[in-house]
Parts: C-alpha cells; sequence; structure tokens
C-alpha cells in the first residue's frame, strides 16, 4: 500500500518539478521555495520610458515562446512506432475546480488534443486509454491506431463519472499486459495524467515497478496537483518524466512534451523489419462494398495487398490478416523527428546582417519601426538601431540566414524545414 | 476547423516556377505562360478587395518575393489599367525578368545535387508557408489560405523529405495547394501536394493555349466556392512506396523500424541507419495467429546507399 | 454590400436591382465601360464571380444544363438562382439552352483585366500642377466633416453649423429620409434606420437616390451610372482630370463633391480627388474590418500593400467604441454628438462625460426605437460593426443575453399579424365539415378551425382549392343524385 509522501524524504529524492519554471522548489540561496520571499508575478513588469508596459510585455513573451521551442536537436534515435497507454484518472479528486472548469474536464479537454497531435505527428504509432477510479482500472480502448476510436471513448459519457480513488497500481499492470502484446521494436510508454495525491492498492507498487522496468516501459506522468514521492519514483526509475502541471497552459505543455517520440536509451531494444503493406486505393467500383473494420457501404477504400480485403482509411491494421497497412506519405511524416531541424541562434549585435528582412515570411526588421514609433531611448533593449543585431532575430546556424520570431517557431513547430537549408 | 464564410476574404501564394534551362526545352514560352498568369492574378484581385496576394518566384539558384516587394518600383503610369492590377503586374513581370536575366550572369553553384532543370521547390513552397503563417497570425478575423504553383520543372529526389514536411505543415494548416504543371511528365511530388491538401493537380496541354481557362475554372475558387461548386477530380495517385534498394514499386514491404527505408527484401542491415536488425521478422499478433505468411529471411545486398527516394 | 437593409422599400432596393431594373440596351452600354464591368462584377456574389470567370475566356456558348453540373448536388439550386441573377443582369445570355456571357460584357472584363480597350474608363489622371496641402490624411478628414455634417443635420444638432446645400436636402427630402415639416426639416423613420447603416450602405443608398433625381431629371442614366462606376474605381489620394467629362457628369461632380464623396479645390477646378467614402466601396466595407496585409503585428509591419494604408484613415470614431455588457449596459467611448445622439435612439442615457457615456438597453428605450421603424436585426448589426476593440474578439461579439432579449422585445410588437383569409361555417353535415377540414390540412392552409362550432379560417390561396373542391363535390353529389333518380 503506497501513500502519498508530501515531503520530500531528504535531499536526493527532492523534488526538481520544472527548472526551466518558477516552480522550482529550490531557490538561490539553496533554502526551500516557500522559505523564500514571495515574489510576485507583476513585479518583473516595469514601465518603459512612456509609462507604458506593453513593450517589456512583449519582450517576456517572446522570451518564454523561444525558451519553449528550443528543443533537443540531436540526431538520435528515435522510437518511430511507438505504443502508448494513457492512464487517466476518475477519481473523485478529479471534481475539484482549480483548473477551469473542473480537473476532469480540463484533462478530458487536453486528452483530445493530445490524442490528435499524437496520431499526427506519429502516423503509425498505436495508443490505448485506461480510466482508473473505485480502486480499479477499466481499459477504455485497447491499443488501436485510429483516432477516432480514442475520441469516441473520451467522449462518451459513461466514461465520465468519477468515483473513489484511484489504483495506480491496477492501472500500470492493466497497461503492461496490453503493452505485452506490442512487438519489441517499438516503444512501450505510459503516459498518467492524475490528480489524486494517493493511491489505493492492492499489493506493492514495488513490484509493479520492477515488473515495468523489466518490460521496459517508460512511465511519465503529469500530476494535477503536488509531487507524490512514489510517483515521481515510478516515472524517474523506468525513464520517464514526472511533472507537475501550474495552470491549464502549462498542462498542455507538459503533457505534449509526451508527443514527439522520446529517445531510444536501452541498448535491450531491438530493431526489426517490420512487415507492412502499400495498399492501392480503390474508388472504381460501380456498387458500393463494405469495408473490413467497419462495416459499411462505401465507393472508396484501401485493398490490403495480402488479403485483398478492402479498409476505409490509413494507417491501419487490417482487420482481417493483420497487415499494417500505410501509405508512403505516411512513413514520410515521421521523417522530421529523424532529421530535425537545428535550433536558431538569437543573433546578437555584432553580428554581419544578411538579410534586410525575415528570410520566411519577408517582415522589415522591428528595430528602426520601433525606434521611430518611440522617440523615447529605450533602455531595456541595447543594440536597437544598429540594424545588425537586436531582438527578434534569430539565425539558422547552417544557412546564415536571418528569421523573425515568428517564423522561428513556425519552421520548429510546423513546418520542420528551414527555407534557407533545403 | 469551421465552414468557410462567403464574406471570408482568401490569401492566394503564386508560386513561380523560373527555371530558365526548363522553360527552354516548353513548348509553352515563359512570357506567354506568365501574360496568361498575370492576368489571373488580376482577376483573383478582382475577385474580392480584401484578397490578399503574394507572388514568390524560384529556380534553379534562389527563390525571391516578388510581390509584395520590399522597394516600391517606379512604374510607368499606365491609365487604362486598374491601379491595384498595374502595381502587382509590373513588379512582378519585372521580378521575373531580373530572375531569368540575372540566373545566367550568376556562376558558381551554391546548391549542389540540383540538376539544372530542377527548381529549389520546397525553399519556395516553405517561405510560402511562412508568409501565410505570417498573415494567419497577424489578422484578426478568418483567412483562407491557398497556394498556387506554376511549375515547369521536374523533381529533385533530393528535396523528398523537406517537401513531404512542407506538405503536411500545408495540410495541417489547412492551405489548399493547386499545382499547374507546365509541360514534361507528371510531378509525383507536386501531385502529392495536391492529393493530400485537397487542391487540385492540373496538367496543361502541350501548347498552353487552355492554360487560362483552365486556371480560371478550377484554381480561382476560393474556399467557400469550393464547397459549393465540383472540383475536377484528380487521378489517383498511386501511393505505393518504391523500395530503397531496388526502386521497386512494392506491395508489401519491409520498412526498417528505426529510420522507416523502405526495403523490398530481408537485409541483416539497414543501408540507411546501418542499424543491425534481429533476424526476424516482426508481425503483429493477429498474423502470427492466422499464419498466413511463412517467409525465410534470406541475407540481401544492404551496401545500397540510399541515394533518392521515389514513389511511384 | 447592401444586404443589411431594412424592410422599407426604399431601402430594398440596391445596386444590383437597379441595374436589373434597366432596359436591355441601356446595360450594353454601360456594359461598354471596363471600369463599369469590373466595379459590377464586384458586386455579385461569390459564386456568381465565379461563374462569370469561369465563362470568361470560354470563346463557344456552354449548354446551360452543364453550369449546373457544375454544382454539387446540394448547392444545386443556389447555383441556379445565381445564375438566374446573372441573366437578369444581362451578363448572362441563353439562346437555345445555350448560355454564354454577354459579349460586351465579356470583351470589357476582359479588357479590365488586361488592361485593354476604351482607355479613360478608370479615370484620366490630372498631371498639372497640384496643391500640396491635399494629402490623403487631410481627404478622409474632409470627406468624414463633410459626410458627418449632413448626419448630424439629419438627427437635428447642427443647429449652429450651417446647413448642407440645396442639392443635399433635395436629396434627402427625395428619398424620404427626412421631410419638410413646420420647423424645418425632420427626420423620418427610414432617416433612422439609414443613420444605423454602415457607411458604405449609406453611400451607396445615396448613390442610387442620385440616379433617381438624374432618371426624374430626364439626364442619360447610362452617362451618370458609368461615371459613378468609374469613381468607384479611382485610386485614393490621387488627383483626376475634369477634362474628359460630360456637362451631366460636370455637374454631379459638384454634387457629389457636397456630400464628401469627391474633392475639388474650387468649383470648374480642372481635377478633383476622390475621397475613402467612395473609393473603398469597391473595396468593401473596410472601415471597420481590419485591413488585410503582411503587415501582422505593429511592431514588425510594413505597408507595401496600398490597402494597408486605410487603417491610419479610419477616425477614431470609426473604430469600435461600444462596450456592451451582459445586464443590458452600454458604454460608449465616443465624443461625437453624432454618435451620441445616434445611440439615443435605442439607448436608455444615464451619464455622459467628456470622453465617455454610459447607458443602458431598455424595454422602452428599445421599443421606442421599433416604433420608429428600427428592427432589432439592425439595432444589432450596429452594435456589432461599432463593438469595442476588446469585444470584438469574442464570439458572438455581443452577449447572446442581449441580443436576444433585444429580439425579444422586437417580437413582443408583433403579436399581431394580419392575414388575408376566408371564413367557413355552417356546414350542413359533419362529414362534409370533416372532409374539408382533413383536406385543408393536407394542402396546409388552415390558419384556425373550431370542431365543436364547425368553423374553418382558410388562407387566401387555399381558398381557390377549397372552392374546387367544394364544387366538384357538389358536382359529383348532384350527379349521384341524379343517377339515383
Amino acid at each position: 500500500m503506497a501513500k502519498g509522501n508530501k515531503e520530500p524524504a531528504d535531499d536526493e529524492d527532492y523534488i526538481d518539478i520544472d527548472d526551466t519554471g518558477p516552480g522550482d522548489l529550490k531557490g538561490a540561496d539553496g533554502g526551500y521555495a516557500w522559505e523564500e520571499e514571495y515574489k510576485r508575478s507583476w513585479d518583473v513588469i516595469q514601465e518603459d520610458a512612456s509609462g507604458s508596459i506593453q513593450s517589456i510585455v512583449l519582450g517576456i513573451n517572446d522570451q518564454l515562446r523561444h525558451k519553449r521551442r528550443v528543443r533537443d536537436t540531436e540526431a538520435i534515435q528515435r522510437g518511430i512506432i511507438r505504443h502508448v497507454v494513457l492512464i487517466i484518472d476518475q477519481s473523485e479528486n478529479m471534481n475539484l475546480r482549480d483548473l477551469m472548469p473542473t480537473r476532469i474536464q480540463a484533462t478530458l479537454t487536453m486528452a483530445n488534443a493530445f490524442i490528435g497531435e499524437y496520431f499526427d505527428q506519429n502516423p503509425i504509432s498505436q495508443l490505448s486509454i485506461i480510466a482508473t477510479k473505485d480502486g480499479l482500472a477499466e481499459k477504455l480502448t485497447d491499443l488501436s491506431g485510429n483516432p477516432m476510436d480514442h475520441l469516441g471513448a473520451l467522449k462518451d459519457k459513461a466514461n465520465k463519472d468519477l468515483a473513489g480513488e484511484p489504483s495506480l497500481q491496477n492501472a500500470l499492470e492493466l497497461a503492461m499486459h496490453t503493452l505485452k502484446r506490442a512487438p519489441t521494436h517499438g516503444s512501450r510508454e505510459v503516459v498518467c495524467v492524475i490528480g489524486s495525491l494517493t493511491t489505493c492498492d492492492p499489493g506493492d507498487i514495488a513490484q509493479t515497478l520492477e515488473a515495468l522496468k523489466t518490460a521496459q516501459v517508460r512511465v511519465s506522468m503529469v500530476h494535477l496537483a503536488a509531487e507524490v514521492h512514489v510517483f515521481k519514483r515510478i516515472c524517474k526509475e523506468t525513464g520517464g518524466v514526472f511533472y507537475v502541471a501550474q495552470n491549464e497552459d502549462n498542462m498542455k505543455d507538459l503533457l505534449f512534451e509526451n508527443v514527439p517520440p522520446p529517445p531510444i536509451v536501452s541498448a535491450k531494444a531491438t530493431s526489426d523489419m517490420i512487415q507492412m503493406g502499400f495498399p492501392i486505393k480503390a474508388n472504381n467500383a460501380e456498387v458500393p462494398t463494405p469495408c473490413v473494420c467497419h462495416h459499411e457501404l462505401g465507393f472508396v477504400g484501401y485493398i490490403c495487398p495480402r488479403c485483398k480485403s478492402k479498409v476505409c482509411t490509413l494507417p491501419t491494421d487490417c482487420d482481417v490478416c493483420g497487415l499494417p497497412l500505410v501509405s508512403a506519405p505516411h512513413l514520410a511524416r515521421s521523417y522530421h523527428h529523424l532529421f530535425p531541424e537545428e535550433n536558431f541562434k538569437e543573433v546578437v549585435s555584432g553580428d554581419m546582417a544578411v538579410d534586410s528582412t525575415c528570410f520566411g515570411c519577408g517582415a522589415v526588421w522591428a528595430e528602426p519601426l520601433v525606434a521611430a514609433a518611440a522617440a523615447a531611448p529605450d533602455t531595456s533593449e541595447p543594440g536597437g538601431g544598429g540594424g545588425g543585431g537586436g531582438p527578434g532575430k534569430y539565425r539558422c546556424p547552417r544557412c546564415k540566414h536571418d528569421y523573425c520570431l515568428e517564423c522561428d517557431i513556425f519552421i520548429h513547430e510546423t513546418l520542420h524545414n528551414c527555407p534557407g537549408c533545403v | 476547423m469551421s465552414e468557410p464564410l462567403e464574406s471570408d476574404p482568401s490569401l492566394l501564394v503564386v508560386v513561380l516556377d523560373v527555371n530558365a534551362s526548363a522553360w527552354s526545352k516548353s513548348p509553352l514560352t515563359v512570357g506567354n505562360a506568365l501574360q496568361q498568369m498575370v492576368i489571373f492574378i488580376n482577376a483573383y484581385l478582382a475577385l474580392k478587395p480584401e484578397n490578399n496576394l503574394v507572388v514568390l518566384a524560384a529556380n534553379k539558384r534562389e527563390c525571391k518575393c516578388l510581390y509584395p516587394a520590399d522597394r516600391t518600383t517606379t512604374i510607368e503610369r499606365d491609365i487604362r489599367v486598374y491601379e491595384q492590377f498595374r502595381v502587382v503586374d509590373a513588379t512582378v513581370l519585372s521580378g521575373v525578368q531580373s530572375m531569368l536575366s540575372g540566373a545566367e550572369a550568376m556562376v558558381g553553384d551554391p546548391n549542389l545535387g540540383i540538376e539544372e532543370g530542377q527548381t529549389l521547390m520546397s525553399r519556395a513552397l516553405s517561405r510560402a508557408l511562412c508568409h501565410i503563417h505570417r498573415v494567419v497570425e497577424g489578422t484578426k478575423s478568418k483567412v483562407w489560405s491557398r497556394m498556387l504553383v506554376l511549375s515547369a520543372a521536374d523533381d529533385a529526389p533530393r528535396e523528398y523529405i523537406s517537401l513531404m514536411n512542407t506538405i503536411f505543415a500545408a495540410q495541417r494548416m489547412g492551405v489548399l495547394i493547386d499545382i499547374c504543371k507546365v509541360f514534361g511528365g507528371d510531378s509525383v511530388f507536386l501531385q502529392q501536394a495536391a492529393e493530400i491538401t485537397g487542391g487540385n493537380y492540373l496538367k496543361v496541354d502541350t501548347n498552353g493555349e487552355s492554360m487560362l481557362q483552365t486556371l480560371m475554372f478550377t484554381c480561382l475558387a476560393d474556399h467557400y466556392t469550393r464547397e459549393v461548386l465540383v472540383a475536377p477530380t484528380n487521378e489517383t495517385i498511386d501511393f505505393r512506396a518504391t523500395c530503397f534498394c531496388h526502386k521497386r514499386v512494392v506491395d508489401i514491404g519491409y520498412v526498417c523500424s528505426v529510420c522507416l527505408s523502405i526495403f523490398c527484401e530481408l537485409a541483416p542491415v539497414c543501408s540507411t541507419c546501418q542499424t543491425k536488425f534481429s533476424f526476424r521478422i516482426a508481425r503483429s499478433e493477429s498474423a502470427q495467429s492466422n499464419g498466413v505468411l511463412k517467409q525465410s529471411p534470406k541475407p540481401a545486398a544492404a551496401t545500397v546507399a540510399m541515394s533518392s527516394l521515389t514513389l511511384s | 454590400m447592401a444586404t443589411q437593409m431594412g424592410s422599407e422599400e426604399e431601402f430594398k432596393s440596391t445596386i444590383a436591382e437597379y441595374l436589373e431594373s434597366l432596359p436591355a440596351q441601356f446595360c450594353r452600354r454601360v456594359f461598354s465601360n471596363p471600369a463599369a464591368c469590373l466595379a459590377i462584377f464586384r458586386l455579385l456574389s461569390t459564386v456568381g464571380k465565379h461563374l462569370v470567370m469561369s465563362m470568361l475566356y470560354l470563346d463557344s456558348a456552354i449548354k446551360l444544363q452543364d453550369v449546373y453540373q457544375w454544382a454539387k448536388p446540394d448547392h444545386q439550386p443556389l447555383v441556379r438562382s445565381k445564375v438566374h441573377q446573372l441573366r437578369k443582369l444581362q451578363i448572362l445570355t441563353e439562346e437555345r439552352g445555350n448560355v454564354s456571357l454577354s459579349p460586351v460584357f465579356r470583351e470589357q472584363l476582359r479588357n479590365a483585366l488586361t488592361g485593354g480597350g476604351d482607355f479613360s474608363s478608370f479615370g484620366i489622371p490630372f498631371t498639372g500642377a497640384v496643391s500640396g496641402r491635399v494629402s490623403k490624411k487631410w481627404l478622409a478628414s474632409y470627406a468624414n466633416d463633410r459626410w458627418e455634417a449632413i448626419l448630424h443635420f439629419m438627427v437635428g444638432h447642427s443647429a449652429d453649423a450651417e446647413p448642407p446645400s440645396e442639392s443635399v436636402r433635395g436629396i434627402l427630402r427625395m428619398s424620404r429620409l427626412m421631410e419638410d415639416s413646420a420647423e424645418g426639416m425632420k427626420i423620418t423613420n427610414s432617416g433612422f434606420q439609414f443613420l444605423l447603416q454602415d457607411p458604405s450602405s449609406q453611400v451607396w443608398t445615396v448613390l442610387l437616390q442620385y440616379l433617381r433625381l438624374a432618371e426624374m431629371q430626364e439626364m442619360d442614366v447610362v452617362e451618370v451610372l458609368n461615371f459613378m462606376f468609374q469613381l468607384v474605381s479611382l485610386q485614393l489620394g490621387r488627383p483626376y482630370s475634369t477634362e474628359a467629362l460630360t456637362r451631366n457628369q460636370q455637374k454631379m461632380l459638384a454634387e457629389l463633391c457636397s456630400f464628401g464623396l469627391l474633392y475639388q479645390d474650387s468649383v470648374g477646378a480642372p481635377q478633383f480627388y476622390p475621397t475613402h467614402l467612395i473609393t473603398s466601396l469597391s473595396s468593401g466595407s473596410a472601415s471597420h474590418s481590419a485591413p488585410l496585409s503582411t503587415s501582422g503585428s505593429a511592431a514588425t509591419g510594413r505597408s507595401a500593400i496600398p490597402a494597408a494604408s486605410k487603417g491610419e484613415l479610419a477616425k477614431p470614431s470609426d473604430q469600435g467604441f461600444i462596450i456592451l455588457e451582459t445586464n443590458c449596459r452600454v458604454y460608449a467611448y465616443t465624443q461625437s454628438a453624432l454618435q451620441i445622439a445616434i445611440l439615443n435612439l435605442f439607448v436608455h442615457l444615464v451619464n455622459r462625460f467628456p470622453n465617455f457615456i454610459t447607458g443602458a438597453l431598455t424595454r422602452d428605450s428599445v421599443r421606442r426605437a421599433l416604433s420608429r421603424g428600427i428592427t432589432a436585426d439592425q439595432i444589432i448589426t450596429f452594435l456589432t460593426t461599432h463593438a469595442h476593440p476588446q469585444m470584438q474578439g469574442r464570439t458572438p461579439v455581443l452577449p447572446i443575453t442581449v441580443t436576444d432579449q433585444i429580439r425579444l422585445w422586437e417580437q413582443e410588437r408583433n403579436r399581431l399579424r394580419p392575414t388575408a383569409a376566408y371564413f367557413y361555417k355552417d356546414f350542413g353535415q359533419k362529414a362534409e365539415y370533416e372532409r374539408m377540414f382533413k383536406y385543408a390540412q393536407d394542402i396546409g392552409v388552415i390558419l384556425w378551425a373550431s370542431n365543436e362550432k364547425r368553423q374553418l379560417v382558410v388562407t387566401r390561396q387555399g381558398h381557390a382549392k377549397i372552392a374546387e373542391l367544394v364544387k366538384s363535390q357538389r358536382a359529383a353529389a348532384a350527379a349521384a343524385a341524379a343517377a339515383a333518380k
């Protein structure tokens, strides 16, 4: 029976929520965050010469956004073919209203977004959803590559009732059982969204932890309230990450960290050649024929090259012979994980100006405009007006073209291509 | 995504392929094609005063934004043409002229791996998306954006991955990509761009007389109109893959679980990422339980480097 | 363009409807001008535009049925109605089931796109020396002053200012926006509705009235129309020459100047300037929607696109200034006496500060507006288009409770609705009544019925059919009776 451990046991185990955010428990002077003088978020905001706070707010936003998108870009092996179990806490604790409108509503909204994003970025991966309440774990959807199945299950009213205590052990055991079927070449991951500070388990969760380690399951967690020792330990020892969400936006960021495939760390992970079918689209039928996946009549479909049965969407597994069916673009969709774009570096004022405008969108650099608009000297932003560097200018290290922040974020988050390098 | 409304403005990014050597082989001259394109652009601007336009041009070496231009070119006043049209026409035509003439003067080729008849298409499309992103972010109301690519050059296999990234980004942003291929064989890459984003793929007949009519009929329609009117059906595109090792079209292939390279037969080592495979074919459980397939792994020449990846 | 027109007869007629009413030979003459073709083209609906563009470079006629086939099955009726509209406008001509664009229209629209044809249609630029003081900004303030002076005059707040010219008053009177009364001119119900429209609809209304006036004065309507369309496609801030204008056009020029649509240094000056009031007609009602351009945020923007300059021209009063709360309270950041007067039409004003007024939408204040013929939709549209930027971001812009309440207040007034009807009573037999009742029910014409009293009220359309039924039954009964004998 594991219990929520609210106080860190010792300094080794103390909790590191997110070293970028203000949530650091330990302050600069070595004390705990709650021992320090209370920091008000509005203290950092200072009026500029004209009495406006707009420029400084914009500056802070830009910094945050830039920080957020700086990612690890080393070309490492990533498990492109993933098997993820999403565990959702449906205990009574999820009824609290510290996330709007309630924890469970916020979680379900995020889960919907997560599923969409997950399948968009990992088209040949699979997902399963498990809910835990009343000390039990229930599988809402089995491992499947069709986002519609999962979204439908989340929409189902019956799956939204909250009751009793969660059981992490039961949920993890069920997840492990589900993932056992997954082939070894794919990754096995569990992503939990937990709101409860306790877990009501039938046995020793430490044994489950050992089992998880042997089965090479990576457990990551987003907790909605506070850090719990046992949760943190499970994440740490299975190679996952444990986060506490501060607010809705933060929760989204934390959950979405699980969208890109994690790097392969275990040496035991095997690589395989996976047999896949590339079906031909068939839409020349005279009469509608049923598909094997939903048993619905339709003209358009894809013919499994092995068993010649018709499925209606790609990617999927053939329901008759089990062959994974994909189209070549689906494979291409994952390439950007393998060859990530390098982070752009902020241009400092000494650097030579290469482009007179943003190489992406053609926007003229901001400083001259800002300088002209605000005649008062702005001491907080040195280097303004120099023409060479300044805020909001980022340079690709490979092609040496300059981009604005807007394009920088767009290139790394959506496009995955540097227009100058290709 | 919400439904497009009749009053919503649109954003059109026209990407012109001005590869001189590719056009030299075309029965339709570049001048003629541009004339027709300019009329099309005027027609687009005439549709709605709020309509926004960006014109990019790309050749083998560079990709330039012609409109809106950085510098305001002084244009001889011509009272016969509507002001807005004239500004666009003059900027676009002079921009293309300078690119066509400038291309020959330039020496040294910074873009290795791109052959003479190929164009920096993925760079042009990437920049087009950056422009679209900027306009969409900077506007409060909904803007429906689409792209029109006038393509003459052949596909550059080197661009496959970047082009695919661009296409998926466009798909996520709800950007339609219309393709107008002027001559030569079908562009497999651009065909996929149109198919995946829901745009049209047009092939202009040899002398290009009907190009303008075809453009007016199919590519002028905005998102709203496309909901109402029937789009010309694209030919079915074969999404089957070509293997990396023998460039054969495969129905059932083997995919490296690490780098997703496609092979037509089993190999001990992935030729792309050098991963050593465990000697068994991974199959999902149901396949094993059905026992449909028994195939003995045979070693294959795995030394073929990945030089290009094409799709049939 | 003028879709938010009210219920009154005058407001229904849009410029398109006016064109439809023109005889064919007039249309052909209007079409002989590329600028007019382009302006008319821009007035069409999106689908209509697309149909025209699809046929613009087709050389041969195509089957009407084929045009219908362009539409997806669900949207067939829409496309049919658009084709019908194009035919009414004489843009499409039909011949033995084949349709094609009117040859004149096709040629001139092509010219407009390619820059051929009649060279003066887009205005002749003035090349002589011009005074430096006419800038876009200056023109904007000039036009706004002029236009608002007229609106002020309408709401009767311009006692100290001089009244507008006789021609302006003539048009206001003729369009029945104002009428003469004992104490000078008084605003009418339609005048109140006019005030609530967006500026471009107001300008169109004035131009339409001008056309009517021209008709009455037996001026050449085509000449007036062509000049009007030419003005619409002029470029803001440029001087244009008056040289080639006819006498009628000169006259029109002077009158439009008094509305602030155009500017002339002096009467009879060799050049004139269009103001944003008239040029924005061709570029849509851009005064409220933020102009689109690549200048995304102000910090990194630029104004390479000419349209981007429009934002600078908008006066503060043109931007949104009204905040409406869910409790029906209204806060308006405005100093303009005109805007306050307009708000006073339907808002119960409470406090007035130097740059800010507060008030509330109450049942009485809204009913007062409704009794003046202003519709709930007009109030809602006005509040929506003038909503404060803080409110613009939301969907819907206005609190839904308030918009519903305004509509409910309107419905309160519409409890009685007259319908022409026929009353049937004194049925001889129950069976006869029931037969009739059932028949009337089947064709859906019953307004009221009472089974006990055997009485029935049907609509006028239903009466004819029921009378037929009665007649045939009587005849059948008579025949049966005759046969029985």
